[in-house]
C-alpha cells in the first residue's frame, strides 16, 4: 500500500484533496442552489455510494459465511483423517489374527467387499456434495457475466444511437477512445488513445459518449468496477 | 460483526475517498489491470446539426449585413450541415451571456455559434464571434475582425470557411469566387443579351465582367484568382480573350482562322491549353502565353477539343471522338509539348466529355450520357469507376471548389438554366444556388482567394 | 406524315425569321451589333421587311436561275430555290440528306455563276451534349458543306466556314421538336 502510495503520490495527493473538498462539500450539506451541473453529479455519487455500502456489506458477509464453511470443512477433514487411520489399525490387528484362522476367509472377503461398496458410496455422496457447493458458487458468477454482458450491449447501443458519424470523412477509420465513468453512468472523461488520423471523425466519437451520457452501467458495484474505466473502438458501419 | 457496523457507518466516506482515489487515478495516471474493451460498429450519417445564433447588432437601425443568416446558409448548401432554423433556436445567447446548456442539448444541435457585429465608426465595423461545443462546453474557435463595409459579406464566408474547417477537418471553399454567363431568354435571338458575371460563391455580390448581343461561353480561372479567359462571340465566331478582374483589362489571345475555344490555364499560370482548329478542324494546342508560342497537342481528323490540366501540369486530359464517339483522353505533356500518345480513359457509355481534374488529381468529373440523359460523373482515375452524381437530363459544366469537395454544375429547372452544387462523393441532394434572373450556365469555381 | 409537314412549314417560317435576323453585314469585320437590321418586329410573314434588308445589303442586281427572271435580287425571291437556307441534320450526324443536297446544289450553281459573292457557312447543333464538343460539331456540319459546295465547283475563296455550337438556337425550348430545328447548317450571304 506504502509502495502504491509512493508511486502514485501526484494521484495520491490529487485523491486527498477531492476527499477533503467533498467532505467539505458533505458539511454544509449541498443546500446551496447552484444552478451548475455540479451539484447534480454530487448527488450521485452520494446516492451510489450508499449502494455500494450496502452490497459491500452483502459481501462481507459473504466471506465471513465463506470463512466459517471453510473452517468446518477443515474440522470434518481431520475427524475422517483420524477415523481411517483408527480403522487401518484394527483391520491389521485382525489380519494378524485371522492368519491363522482359514475358515474365516470368505466371512472376510465378504466384508471387505461390503466396505469398499460402503466408501464407494461415500465418496460419491461426498462428490455430490461438492458438486453442489460448487453450483452454489458458480450461480451468481453466471449472473454476473449475464449482467456484464447486457450492460456492455446497451452501452453500445445508446452510443451507436448517439454517434453521429461527420459526412465528409473518409470510410474505413478506427478510433480508440478510453472514458472513465461514474457509477451513475455519467461520463466524467474522455481520452482519445488511438486517433483515426482524422479530427472529425475523432470529435464524431468523442461527441457521441458525451451526448449517450449517462450510459447504462451495471447497477451492481462489484461489476461496475469492470466498466469504471472503458476502452472503445470506433469504426464506421457499413450504410 | 463490528467490522460490519463499523463499515456502515464510515462506508459512504470510506468508499467515496477509495472511488475518488481510483478514479483520480484512472484519470491521470495510466491503469495497469486490463481495462474494458468494447466495439461501437454503427451509428449513423447525416449532416452536422449546428445553430448559427443571429449576429447581435445593438445599435440603431439594422446590422448593414446579416452575417449569420449567410453563414448559415453557406453551411447548409455544402450539405454537410444542417443549420438550426431561426425560429428552432431554444434561445439567443450573446458573447458574454450564460448559455443554457441543458436546453441546446434538447435541440440535437452539437455546435453552437455565437457573433455580434459593431459600428466602430470610419465606416468601419468590427464581427466578433465564437463557436462552442454544447457537449464539452468549450470553445473551439473565437475570432474578430476589423473590415470596411463593402468587406462584411467576404467576413461571413471565411467564418462559415472557418467553421467548416474546424468541424469537418478540411479547408473550407466559401470565400471563393464564381464565374458565370446569363443570358436573357429571349425568343428573338437578336434581343438576347449575353452576360459573364462573377459573383460570391453563394451567388450574391454579382458583378458583370462583359454584356454582348452574342454568345459568351467558356469562362475560366487563371491559377491566381485574378483573370479570366473566355470565349466571346462578339465578332461572330469565336476567339479567345483573356481580362484582369480588377482593371478590366482585356487582351486578345487567339483569334485564328476557325475556332479558338476552351481555353484552361496550367497550373503554373503559365500556359494555356486551347481548341484551335486553325489547321483544319479542331486540335489541342498549348500556347506560351507570355510569347505567344504555340504547340501542337493533337493531330488527327476527328475532333479533339475540351482540354484540362492535371495538377502537377503534366499532362492534359481531352474529349476525342476519334474512336467514333465522344471520350475522354490524357496525354503527357513536356514544356516542348506533346511526349507521348494519347491513351483512352474512359470506356463506360458512349458519350464521356467534358472533363476535368479534381484538385487532388485523384479522379476527373465529366460529363456522361446515360439513357439520353447527359448527367455529371466522378471518375476515380485509381479504379476506373464511374459515379453518377446529377439527375436531370441537361447537366453540363461541372466546375469543382478549391478544396475538391463540392461541385458547381449547370442544370434546368422547369426549361431555365441554374446552377447546383453538390458535394463530391453524391451523400446529399444538390442545393440549389441562388436563382438569378435568366438562364444561368457556365459556372467556374475560382481558386482559394488571397486574404 | 402531318407532323412531317408541319415541321417542314414552321422550318421554312423559322428560316424565314432567320434569315430576316442573321443577316451578316457584307464587310467582313462582323459587327456585334446587328438588331437594326429588320427594323420593325419581323414575325413570319415579314417577306417585305426582309425583302428590304436584303436591298439594303447592296447584292449584284442581274442574275436569273432556273430561267426564273426577276427585276431584282433572287436572293430576296421568295420563290426562288435559294430561299432555302437551312441544312437540317440527324442527332450527332454531319450526313447531309438529300433535300438538303438539292438545296446546296442551287446554292453551287449561283456561286460558280457569281463568283464574287461569299458565302458564310453558320453550323449549329442541339443542346445535348458538352458546349465545346458541340462548337466543334457545329464546325464540322458546316465544314461538310463547304467540302460539298467545293466539290461542286465553287471557290474555297467564296466561302467561310463558322461554328457558333449550341449557342444560337432557333427554338429555346428543350423538347425533341426544338432540337431538330436547331441541328442545322445555316447559308448566310
Amino acid at each position: 500500500m506504502l509502495d502504491w502510495i509512493k508511486d502514485n503520490s501526484t494521484a495520491f495527493a490529487i485523491a486527498v484533496v477531492f476527499h477533503l473538498l467533498f467532505l467539505a462539500a458533505l458539511l454544509v450539506n449541498c443546500q446551496m442552489d447552484k444552478p451548475d451541473k455540479i451539484v447534480l453529479k454530487q448527488g450521485d455519487i452520494i446516492q451510489v455510494s450508499a449502494v455500494d455500502a450496502n452490497s459491500y456489506d452483502a459481501e462481507v458477509r459473504k466471506i465471513e459465511q465463506k470463512k466459517k464453511a471453510e473452517q468446518r470443512k477443515k474440522v470434518q477433514a481431520k475427524r475422517k483423517a483420524q477415523e481411517l487411520a483408527k480403522k487401518k489399525k484394527q483391520e491389521e490387528i485382525r489380519k494378524k489374527k485371522e492368519k491363522q484362522g482359514k475358515a474365516d476367509e470368505l466371512k472376510r472377503k465378504k466384508a471387505a467387499v461390503a466396505k469398499k461398496k460402503k466408501e464407494a458410496l461415500k465418496k460419491a455422496e461426498q462428490e455430490k456434495k461438492r458438486k453442489k457447493e460448487a453450483d452454489k458458487k458458480r450461480q451468481p458468477e453466471l449472473k454476473r457475466k449475464e449482467q456484464r454482458d447486457r450492460a456492455e450491449r446497451e452501452i453500445v447501443q445508446k452510443i451507436e444511437r448517439n454517434w453521429r458519424q461527420p459526412l465528409e470523412v473518409p470510410s474505413r477509420l478506427e478510433c480508440k477512445i478510453e472514458i472513465v465513468l461514474l457509477p451513475s453512468g455519467n461520463v466524467v472523461a474522455v481520452k482519445v488513445v488511438e486517433s483515426s488520423g482524422n479530427q472529425a471523425f475523432d470529435r464524431s466519437v468523442e461527441t457521441a459518449v458525451r451526448k449517450a451520457s449517462p450510459l447504462p452501467v451495471p447497477t451492481d458495484s462489484v461489476i461496475f468496477k469492470e466498466f469504471e474505466v472503458m476502452r472503445l473502438r470506433f469504426e464506421p458501419g457499413s450504410y | 460483526m463490528q467490522y460490519a457496523k463499523l463499515t456502515i457507518r464510515i462506508a459512504p466516506f470510506l468508499l467515496l475517498f477509495f472511488s475518488l482515489l481510483f478514479l483520480v487515478n484512472y484519470v491521470f495516471v495510466s491503469q495497469a489491470h486490463a481495462v474494458l474493451e468494447v466495439e461501437v460498429k454503427g451509428g449513423f450519417q447525416s449532416a452536422d446539426p449546428i445553430a448559427i445564433v443571429p449576429f447581435l447588432w445593438s445599435q440603431s437601425g439594422k446590422a448593414p449585413v446579416d452575417i449569420g443568416s449567410i453563414v448559415s446558409a453557406d453551411l447548409a448548401r455544402s450539405g454537410v450541415f444542417s443549420p438550426l432554423s431561426i425560429n428552432q433556436l431554444p434561445e439567443r445567447p450573446t458573447l458574454e451571456g450564460p448559455i443554457n446548456f441543458p436546453r441546446w442539448k434538447n435541440t440535437n444541435v452539437e455546435n453552437l455559434v455565437i457573433g455580434q457585429i459593431t459600428a466602430i465608426g470610419q465606416g468601419r465595423f468590427e464581427i466578433k464571434f465564437k463557436m462552442l461545443d454544447i457537449f464539452t462546453k468549450k470553445n473551439s474557435i473565437e475570432y474578430r475582425y476589423n473590415v470596411e463595409k463593402k468587406q462584411l459579406r467576404r467576413v461571413a464566408h471565411q467564418i462559415s470557411d472557418q467553421i467548416y474547417q474546424q468541424l469537418t477537418d478540411t479547408k473550407g471553399a466559401f470565400d471563393t469566387l464564381i464565374a458565370y454567363v446569363v443570358v436573357n431568354n429571349d425568343t428573338d435571338p437578336k434581343k438576347r443579351i449575353y452576360t459573364l458575371a462573377v459573383a460570391d460563391s453563394d451567388g450574391y455580390a454579382e458583378q458583370i465582367i462583359l454584356k454582348s448581343k452574342k454568345p459568351i461561353m467558356s469562362p475560366v480561372w487563371s491559377p491566381n484568382g485574378k483573370r479570366l479567359a473566355y470565349v466571346s462571340f462578339e465578332k461572330d465566331r469565336s476567339i479567345i480573350y483573356m481580362q484582369e478582374l480588377t482593371s478590366g483589362k482585356r487582351k486578345t489571345i487567339a483569334k485564328f482562322k476557325g475556332i479558338n475555344s476552351a481555353p484552361v490555364w496550367s497550373p503554373d499560370g503559365k500556359r494555356l491549353a486551347m481548341t484551335l482548329s486553325k489547321d483544319g478542324n479542331s486540335e489541342i494546342y498549348v500556347m506560351h502565353i507570355a510569347s505567344t508560342v504555340l504547340q501542337r497537342i493533337t493531330n488527327h481528323y476527328s475532333i479533339d477539343t475540351e482540354p484540362a490540366w492535371s495538377p502537377d501540369g503534366r499532362s492534359l486530359i481531352f474529349t476525342s471522338d476519334r474512336a467514333g464517339k465522344p471520350q475522354i483522353y490524357q496525354v503527357a505533356i513536356s514544356q516542348k509539348g506533346r511526349s507521348g500518345n494519347p491513351k483512352r480513359l474512359t470506356y463506360e457509355g458512349d458519350y464521356n466529355a467534358g472533363a476535368s481534374f479534381s484538385p487532388d488529381g485523384q479522379s476527373i468529373v465529366l460529363i456522361t450520357r446515360e439513357q439520353e440523359r447527359f448527367r455529371v460523373g466522378i471518375l476515380q482515375l485509381a479504379n476506373r469507376q464511374l459515379q453518377i452524381l446529377t439527375r436531370s437530363r441537361l447537366d453540363e459544366s461541372p466546375s469543382f471548389a478549391a478544396n475538391g469537395k463540392m461541385l458547381l454544375y449547370a442544370t434546368e429547372l422547369r426549361g431555365r438554366g441554374i446552377l447546383e452544387a453538390i458535394s463530391v462523393d453524391g451523400s446529399h441532394s444538390p442545393q440549389r444556388l441562388r436563382v438569378l434572373s435568366g438562364d444561368v450556365r457556365e459556372p467556374a469555381w475560382s481558386p482559394y482567394r488571397g486574404r | 406524315m402531318i407532323l412531317k409537314k408541319l415541321l417542314i412549314l414552321l422550318a421554312a417560317a423559322t428560316l424565314a425569321f432567320l434569315t430576316a435576323c442573321s443577316t451578316i453585314s457584307d464587310d467582313n469585320t462582323g459587327d456585334a451589333s446587328v438588331e437594326d437590321r429588320t427594323g420593325d418586329g419581323a414575325n413570319g410573314e415579314g417577306y417585305e421587311g426582309q425583302t428590304g434588308g436584303y436591298n439594303d445589303s447592296g447584292m449584284g442586281d442581274s442574275f436569273a436561275v432556273n430561267g426564273q427572271s426577276t427585276n431584282g435580287d433572287p436572293l430576296a425571291d421568295p420563290n426562288s430555290p435559294l430561299s432555302i437556307r437551312t441544312i437540317y441534320f440527324e442527332y450527332d450526324s454531319t450526313m447531309i440528306n438529300s433535300e438538303g443536297q438539292a438545296a446546296l446544289n442551287v446554292h453551287a450553281e449561283y456561286l460558280l455563276l457569281n463568283p464574287t459573292m461569299h458565302l458564310v457557312i453558320e453550323g449549329h447543333t442541339d443542346e445535348r451534349g458538352t458546349r465545346e464538343y458541340n462548337l466543334s460539331l457545329g464546325e464540322r456540319r458546316s465544314r461538310e458543306v463547304g467540302d460539298f459546295l467545293t466539290a461542286s465547283g465553287v471557290s474555297a475563296e467564296q466561302i467561310e466556314v463558322r461554328s457558333y455550337g449550341e449557342e444560337n438556337p432557333v427554338v429555346l425550348d428543350h423538347s425533341e421538336f426544338a432540337w431538330q430545328l436547331n441541328r442545322r447548317v445555316e447559308l448566310l450571304y
